[in-house]
């Protein structure tokens, strides 16, 4: 069982969240000027390192908000997002 | 009888009681495991191979016992038993009823009714451990003042720590994540019954006490019942006052072997001989007796012994499958002989303490790495068990290296060591031993088998803990449930709906038909409560929907209604419904039942991720309003009589609007809207009205008959009209095109979620599944739901059989009879044709048809 340190909540059970993956990836601004292969890398295609990974999170059964939040997919430690990683 | 007449830290012995093992009675004491009760009434035989069949003694007393599996039959209430439980670790207690076991155990033939409970702990630190080494974390934790700190110890009698909580009789069967560990513990193990509490720990810091195991070393004709672990026959004194043999070998290869010799020779057991392979001696072989095979000599590099009991140790090591569970990795030791603790799991929340103490420390001798003889032949191989409770052999750990298999992990599966209920504690580190033996490489470099959660056995219904029967779920019911609870329920996610209506002398299919005529020829009446309700407010409420439905909803104007498609990014369709503008800010949007909070989710994701800038606030409700949809051509009569200052003419009160009004005394929306293709409302009123509602409908419906119906109903109605079922005649893979429901596709807007996948040529291929309608080619089977379609008189034998499609939904009482919706390659292309329905390998021939088989034209909306 995860504890997922929520910005406005405080350390919870990974039971009260929903999880996000990636995080960074924007909806394009105009998805009907991406080719076919540009469209699927937006849909299908998302990093898996072994390490530190940036993503998202939402306290669905709390507060409700999405935040961003660096994970170490090895260990499970959390930590804030590193500097330079868009939030 | 092998009990002293004196001793047994364990057991009291003014509390006799009796258990039964294979019907025979056996008299042991309040504190016994049945282990021990077996060995102190002589039953030699406690087990036996689960392939060979071979009679097997104890060799343990604790959970590394590799033999002594039992069935619980009783423990001791009705509807309890346990399918395989070590003797060893089973409390005795009066009644106790079971079976010895070959290696398997049966799955109970009832549900378990044994009590179950679940406990949430939170601490500061949790000690897993109640030895020496966790009392002394768990003093240092208190006096540090570290918070509430919690002792988990599996002996009977806990430790007394002041200022800590110390739980006996309590099993920590996994350490995970951040803290977390599950534990098992017995409640009233003195007294009997199975009762159990799983235990949630939360800890901030945990201390892993877990101590140490005591490991065989193997050799031909070590699987006689009289072989034991010596610490372990030691122990059986110590604790339970019960002789484990009159007349023994020791056999060691650490000075602890030579301390249990001592122990029993104390007890008054005749101990012949201690051997030592630091000085050379090894068992080479045993006898046994032609009655339970127990052992009856033991024959040595310095001779041939006559005995009842063989001591084996090959070294005490750290048990570290907690510290392994967590994340934690451990080391070969040649000091300690064993796999020792290393890095610790990663981020700081678990700790080692363990009172281990090497030769260094005790100024004796190091103990010796030694798990079986090099020289042995294929045939003292083949009798050479490493383990005993998969009937694994030296031999087959050769076989395995034979055939080019080098990792431990490997050989492991070959072998199955280590992969039995006994997690492998008295033969992993002895395979690992041989295989580098075997392979020439150091044991460091060879390594150690994972080890994974449970650290026991622990049965399903534990897992479970209340959450079972009509606690496994929350139940929804609606307002009106009260009303409709007499009729057959179905499941719609955790809502209970009526199904139909039957009368008393009434099938569930007759009351379908009747159901459907009623409002396909006058009026019915639904509790529609359920439909997820979602209020948006705010000025951009038109930009979001714009967005997250593939149709055009900004120009809705107030008072109107629409039907709006949602999509995936993929362009898949998630969910589809009715929204409503109540205001030029306030919207009411409707979703599928079992979708409502997955659609919140969505659309607050969207609003929190991507348009913060939209004002938009969204308000879930719907257990805020109890609806009741009428529907049939006579439903205009009775929404006049309940709302009679209401214009609901077709004229007056168009399709796809929706006003406020005052319907039957109460505060109330109405809307024309339409699931069954008929003339149909549908009231809603704040929720707690809705049994009045219910009431109301129901007596100005009186007099044009009007007729409940339930779920299946109103499927028969929607599917006759080809209204998809989002989650039933979708499954992730199906765009709105494939349902026909292109229209809804604006080409006007310049996107949509989904608009770009829906351009991908994958989803403008022409033979995509679509959406069609299947009738009966002899008009009265019933097609079955799920099955796959293939084509007319395909040879089902010749696999495989090209699929073509398959049935989402089926019903029996259409207009015309039995009927499906399936989802078909290139299904608009084939209508007409004739194609096999095949369930369970039965084909049903079927005409293929367009999708709405009941009032194409949409005629009937507006009343007959």
């Amino acid at each position: 069982m995860l504890r997922i340190p929520c910005p406005h909540c405080g350390e919870r059970d990974e039971t009260e969240f929903h999880y996000g993956g990636e995080a960074g990836v924007d909806y394009p601004a105009d998805p009907s000027a991406l080719d076919d292969v540009a469209w699927a890398e937006y849909l299908f295609v998302r990093a898996d390192p072994a390490g530190w990974f940036t993503e998202r999170w939402c306290h669905v059964a709390a507060c409700r908000q999405w935040f961003t939040i660096d994970r170490h997919t090895v260990s499970d430690e959390f930590r804030p997002v590193s500097e330079g990683v868009r939030a | 009888m092998s009990r002293l007449p004196t001793g047994g830290s364990r057991i009291d012995r003014t509390r006799p009681l009796t258990v039964t093992v294979d019907g025979v009675e056996l008299t042991a004491y309040a504190g016994d495991t049945l282990a021990s009760a077996m060995l102190a009434n002589d039953l030699d035989v406690v087990g036996a191979g689960i392939y060979t069949g071979r009679p097997r003694g104890l060799v343990g007393i604790g959970r590394e016992e590799p033999n002594a599996w039992v069935q619980v039959l009783d423990h001791g209430g009705p509807g309890t038993g346990e399918p395989m439980v070590q003797a060893t670790t089973q409390p005795a207690y009066d009644g106790l009823t079971v079976e010895r076991l070959a290696g398997r155990g049966r799955l109970l033939p009832h549900t378990d009714e044994t009590r179950y409970d679940v406990l949430h702990l939170h601490c500061e630190v949790a000690v897993v451990g109640g030895g020496e080494a966790g009392v002394a974390a768990a003093r240092a934790a208190v006096a540090a003042g570290e918070g509430r700190v919690i002792v988990l110890d599996d002996a009977p009698t806990a430790p007394v720590v002041d200022g800590a909580r110390c739980l006996p009789d309590t099993t920590v069967v996994g350490a995970h994540a951040h803290g977390r560990l599950v534990a098992v513990q017995r409640l009233d193990s003195a007294d009997g019954g199975g009762a159990r509490r799983l235990l949630q720990v939360q800890a901030r810091r945990v201390v892993l006490a877990t101590g140490s195991e005591e490991r065989p070393m193997a050799f031909p004709g070590n699987d006689r019942p009289g072989v034991m672990l010596a610490g372990a026959a030691a122990a059986y004194v110590e604790r339970y006052g019960v002789l484990p043999g009159r007349r023994a070998v020791v056999w060691t290869a650490h000075d602890g072997g030579h301390a249990a010799a001592a122990a029993l020779a104390e007890a008054g057991v005749d101990v012949v001989a201690v051997l030592d392979v630091r000085d050379g001696d090894v068992v080479t072989g045993t006898d046994g007796g032609s009655d339970t095979g127990r052992v009856t000599a033991v024959h040595t590099t310095s001779g041939t012994v006559e005995v009842d009991l063989l001591a084996v140790s090959g070294a005490v090591t750290p048990e570290t499958r907690l510290w392994t569970h967590a994340g934690g990795t451990t080391r070969w030791s040649d000091d300690v002989a064993g796999f020792v603790p290393d890095a610790p799991p990663q981020g700081g929340r678990f700790s080692w303490a363990g009172t281990e103490r090497t030769a260094a420390d005790t100024g004796g001798r190091a103990p010796a790495a030694w798990f079986c003889a090099t020289d042995l032949t294929d045939e003292q191989a083949a009798g050479t068990y490493l383990d005993l409770h998969r009937d694994a052999t030296l031999a087959d750990v050769r076989h395995a290296v034979e055939a080019g298999l080098r990792s431990v992990e490997h050989v492991k599966r070959h072998t199955t060591i280590g992969t039995g209920a006994d997690q492998g504690r008295c033969s992993g580190v002895l395979a690992a031993g041989v295989l580098a033996q075997l392979l020439g490489e150091p044991l460091g470099r060879v390594g150690a088998t994972g080890a994974r959660p449970p650290l026991v056995p622990v049965p399903f219904g534990l897992l479970a803990a209340r959450n079972r029967g009509v606690l496994s779920d929350p139940v929804r019911v609606t307002p009106i449930h009260d009303r409709v609870a007499h009729a057959p329920m179905e499941d719609v996610g955790q809502w209970k709906r009526p199904y139909a209506f039957p009368s008393v002398d009434e099938s569930l299919d007759e009351a379908v038909v009747r159901e459907c005529r009623a409002v396909r020829t006058g009026v019915g009446m639904m509790d529609a409560s359920t439909l997820g309700a979602i209020h948006l407010r705010g000025a951009d409420v038109g930009v979001l929907l714009d967005m997250v439905y593939t149709n055009l909803f900004s120009t809705l104007a107030v008072g109107k209604v629409r039907y709006g498609v949602m999509c995936g990014p993929d362009g898949m369709v998630v969910d589809d419904g009715t929204t409503m503008r109540l205001s030029e800010t306030d919207w009411l949007m409707s979703t599928t039942t079992g979708n409502a909070a997955a659609v919140l989710d969505t659309l607050e994701e969207w609003l929190l991720t991507e348009w913060p800038h939209l004002d938009v606030v969204c308000t879930s409700q719907t257990d805020h309003w109890s609806t009741v949809a009428i529907a049939g051509p006579l439903s205009r009569d009775v929404v006049a009589a309940l709302a009679p200052d209401e214009d609901v003419s077709a004229e007056g009160f168009g399709f796809m609007t929706h006003r406020e009004a005052v319907v039957a005394g109460m505060p109330a929306r109405l809307a024309r809207v339409s699931f069954s293709g008929e003339l149909a409302f549908e009231v809603s009123v704040p929720a707690w009205y809705g049994a009045a509602l219910w009431d109301a409908v129901a007596q100005a419906g009186a007099p044009h008959g009007i007729t409940p119906y339930g779920t299946e109903t109103m499927h028969v109605l929607r599917a006759e009209k080809a209204f998809p079922i989002v989650g039933q005649d979708t499954d992730g893979t199906v765009t709105p095109a494939d349902l026909g429901l292109g229209w809804a596709l604006s080409r006007k807007k310049t996107d949509y979620v989904g608009k770009r996948s829906h351009a991908r040529p994958d989803a403008q291929r022409p033979d995509r599944r679509h959406l069609v309608g299947l009738a009966p080619v002899d008009g009265t089977s019933l097609i079955a739901e799920g099955s796959q379609l293939v084509a007319h008189g395909a040879d089902l034998s010749a696999t495989p059989v090209p699929m073509l499609g398959h049935v989402t939904s089926a019903y029996a009482a259409g207009v015309e009879g039995p009927f499906a919706l399936a989802l078909l390659d290139g299904g608009r292309d084939r209508i007409g044709e004739v194609l096999d329905a095949v369930d369970d390998l039965v084909g049903t021939p079927v005409r293929v048809t367009a999708p709405v088989s009941y009032d194409p034209e949409g005629a009937r909306r507006d009343g007959a």
